[in-house]
């Protein structure tokens, strides 16, 4: 099981009930959605400053993900300061019309985004894919009232956590097969690297499928029952 | 054509030594067994000889020239030295055998007069009927036939150096002999051929030499009458002995260096004819 | 639509989830590879296509989820339209396939292809307009990102994914259509 970005440690929240702390995730990010301008960054920063320390996280591997977010940012921000026009523009120019209103909103945006990619950050970091997919599973219980398979549902994220690495593996070993005959994935004109596209996802699709088709077989053999079936 | 591997260490990131200061010398023409218990780095030295593990130390020399040297290894190396990977029929994606042959000819500047020759060259090589294969889809065929594909897509470019991982695998006894058959042509039409396998029988069989890998260092490096000698060292490394070997042993038979079964079968006829006379 | 147990549907879809997080990875070569060549679309189109509309929804919303989860890409501000657009996509594509009796597979393919993306792309733009972007999001700048930077990939798309489908029934792991 590959876990890309999560970081050992012993702190509170690494130690939390995963249920509890995806529960948890979801009420911070409508805490911060609702606040604005302010109020909200102050509310933002205590959220935050709280959640970091508890996760005794170094700080540079949580403000990570920002650094591919920035452009996005300053442009999100530039939009909504320069073009949002609802009339109440202090100064205009043709299209452009910077207005208090634009300005606030093109804050908040940013503000929202910075505050959730860090929380998700620190979620992410403190959490084992595992124990997000159980509490993602707890939490989705209660929609069994709906007759939603909550638990196929959960197989399925189980199946596919394990098919991460499996896969990755594969599509490795399709890729230097590919090289060794002549495909060109780094160099040579678009037109080559394009053609050298197809050897490499449909081989791979094909035997992402396979291992499907095998697994399927193999766990109703071993009496796989459906949730889905049991509802009706 | 000369093949060298000096000094070379491989290791993946952050992990230890696979390959541990590899000296191996390659001759023209020869058919090379690597073999080793699992996990003793077989794989990762047929990769670092085809040009995908550039090591952390050392050198892999095909004609004095470094293939690391640039940053990607160049076209004309792969022309040369082809590599089937285990499970090769993973690779496949064409919609019909014809250009998953094809394929591997994309960057061979030759007319379409050669290269069509050369796909069928390939084909009757691997015994895949053209008249009643080329349009079909490589995902149709049987294993062994998809494994034979698999070989003539390397195969087509007329390679010097053909590299081999466990090529049987998944196999039946049928398509095991239609591969050694297919290798033992290639042998003797002067292929270089490198095969990692874990099966005693077929090494003793078609190779030269045999290489027997340990914790990613080089034990042995000799013919396979001597590699499978003693069975106390061939069970400590984890390679077994060939049927013929075990079975000359146990009845007292001499093989004189040559562990094939055609070698064993005229042996035991003369032993036997010598009982009975 | 194609007649499998529910068990193989299940774990196909599995895959698909698997594959929106490992696809992009393998794409990281190519420049600018997740705006034009869109590669999480094509397991989620795969996924509606192959087990139907429910199952397509599925891959649509956990396909991003996850991969956002794992590698941080779609980074998590972008994944709620993502999720949405996705999920309509295996949930479109998915439908008009269950529906759609042309006699051809191929063109059956190919409309619900269009439809998923389209309508996909719709909802992309009212999620934006209406919830996410209020103000910012113009019908210029959608027709741009939606239809022109992401053409080679809606063409990628419409070749590749036929080509799976055949590939697939040619290995015996889904059965025809027809």
């Amino acid at each position: 099981m590959i876990d890309l970005t999560y970081q050992t440690g012993d702190s509170i929240l690494h130690r939390m009930n995963p249920t509890h702390k995806f529960l948890g995730l979801l009420i911070c990010t409508i805490i911060i959605l609702v606040s604005k301008n302010l109020a909200g960054t102050i509310i933002a920063a205590v959220l935050i400053t709280t959640l970091i320390l508890l996760s005794k996280l170094p700080i540079k591997k949580v403000f990570a993900p920002l650094k591919s977010l920035f452009f996005f940012l300053i442009m999100i921000f530039l939009m909504n300061a320069l073009f949002f026009n609802n009339g109440d523009c202090l100064y205009s120019y043709h299209s452009i019309c910077i207005s208090y209103k634009g300005i606030e909103q093109g804050y908040n945006i940013v503000l929202h985004t910075i505050a959730i990619t860090i929380l998700s950050s620190i979620f992410i970091r403190t959490t084992t894919s595992i124990e997000i997919m159980r509490g993602i599973e707890n939490t989705l219980r209660p929609l069994r009232i709906f007759h939603i398979p909550t638990k196929d549902i959960s197989l399925i994220m189980s199946i596919a956590l394990q098919f991460i690495p499996v896969f990755f593996n594969d599509i490795d070993r399709i890729r230097k097969a590919q090289i060794a005959r002549g495909a060109n994935f780094n160099k040579g004109s678009i037109i080559t690297r394009i053609q050298s596209i197809f050897p490499l996802v449909i081989p791979a699709f094909i035997s992402a499928f396979r291992r499907a088709d095998e697994l399927s077989t193999a766990i109703e053999a071993r009496g796989f029952q459906s949730d889905y079936e049991s509802f009706k | 054509m000369q093949l060298e591997i000096k000094h070379a260490t491989v290791r993946y990131s952050n992990s230890d030594k696979i390959l541990d200061n590899i000296d191996l010398n390659i001759t023209e023409g020869q058919f090379l067994g690597i073999t080793g218990k699992a996990g003793c780095g077989k794989t990762t030295l047929l990769e670092t000889i085809a040009g995908f593990h550039k090591p952390e130390s050392g050198f892999v020399l095909l004609d004095g020239q470094n293939i690391y040297e640039k940053r990607f290894v160049s076209q004309s190396f792969r022309k040369r030295l082809q590599i089937v990977f285990q499970f090769p029929e993973n690779q496949f994606f064409e919609s019909d055998i014809w250009n998953e042959i094809g394929f591997g000819l994309k960057n061979i500047s030759s007319s379409p007069e050669e290269k069509e020759r050369k796909t069928i060259e390939a084909m009757l090589a691997v015994g895949l009927d053209i008249n009643e294969m080329k349009n079909v889809s490589p995902f149709a065929l049987s294993g062994g036939q998809k494994r034979r594909l698999a070989l003539a897509c390397a195969i087509v470019v007329s390679p010097e150096i053909l590299l081999l991982d466990e090529p049987f695998s998944g196999l039946d006894g049928d398509g095991q002999n239609q591969i050694i058959s297919i290798l033992k042509d290639l042998h003797r039409n002067g292929t270089t051929i490198l095969m990692v396998s874990h099966d005693p029988n077929v090494l003793s069989e078609v190779a030269d030499k045999i290489v027997v890998l340990d914790a990613g260092k080089i034990q042995f490096n000799d013919i396979p009458s001597r590699v499978f000698a003693d069975k106390y060292l061939c069970d400590k490394l984890g390679i077994g002995q060939p049927e013929t070997k075990i079975t000359a042993d146990l009845i007292g038979l001499d093989l004189d260096e040559d562990l094939t079964y055609s070698n064993f079968i005229k042996k035991l006829e003369k032993k036997y004819l010598a009982a009975h006379d | 639509m194609f007649e499998m147990p529910y068990t193989k549907k299940t774990v196909i879809t599995a895959a698909c989830i698997a594959l929106c997080a490992v696809l992009p990875m393998a794409f990281h070569a190519f420049p600018n590879a997740g705006d034009i060549w869109l590669p999480m679309h094509i397991p989620v189109l795969l996924c509606g296509l192959i087990c139907g509309p429910k199952f397509g929804v599925l891959c649509g919303i956990m396909g991003p989820f996850l991969s956002s989860i794992l590698t941080q890409m779609p980074p998590a501000a972008n994944l709620p339209s993502m999720i949405l657009e996705l999920s309509c996509y295996g949930f479109v594509s998915g439908f008009v396939i269950t529906r759609i009796k042309t006699g051809k597979q191929i063109t059956d393919i190919l409309i619900s292809l269009v439809c998923a993306m389209i309508a996909g792309r719709i909802v992309y733009g009212i999620a934006n307009a209406a919830i996410f972007n209020i103000g910012r999001f113009t019908l210029n700048g959608w027709l741009v990102s939606s239809f022109v930077t992401s053409l080679p990939g809606i063409v990628f798309q419409m070749i590749l994914i036929p080509l799976i489908i055949t590939a697939l029934q040619r290995a015996l792991i889904i059965p025809d259509k027809y």
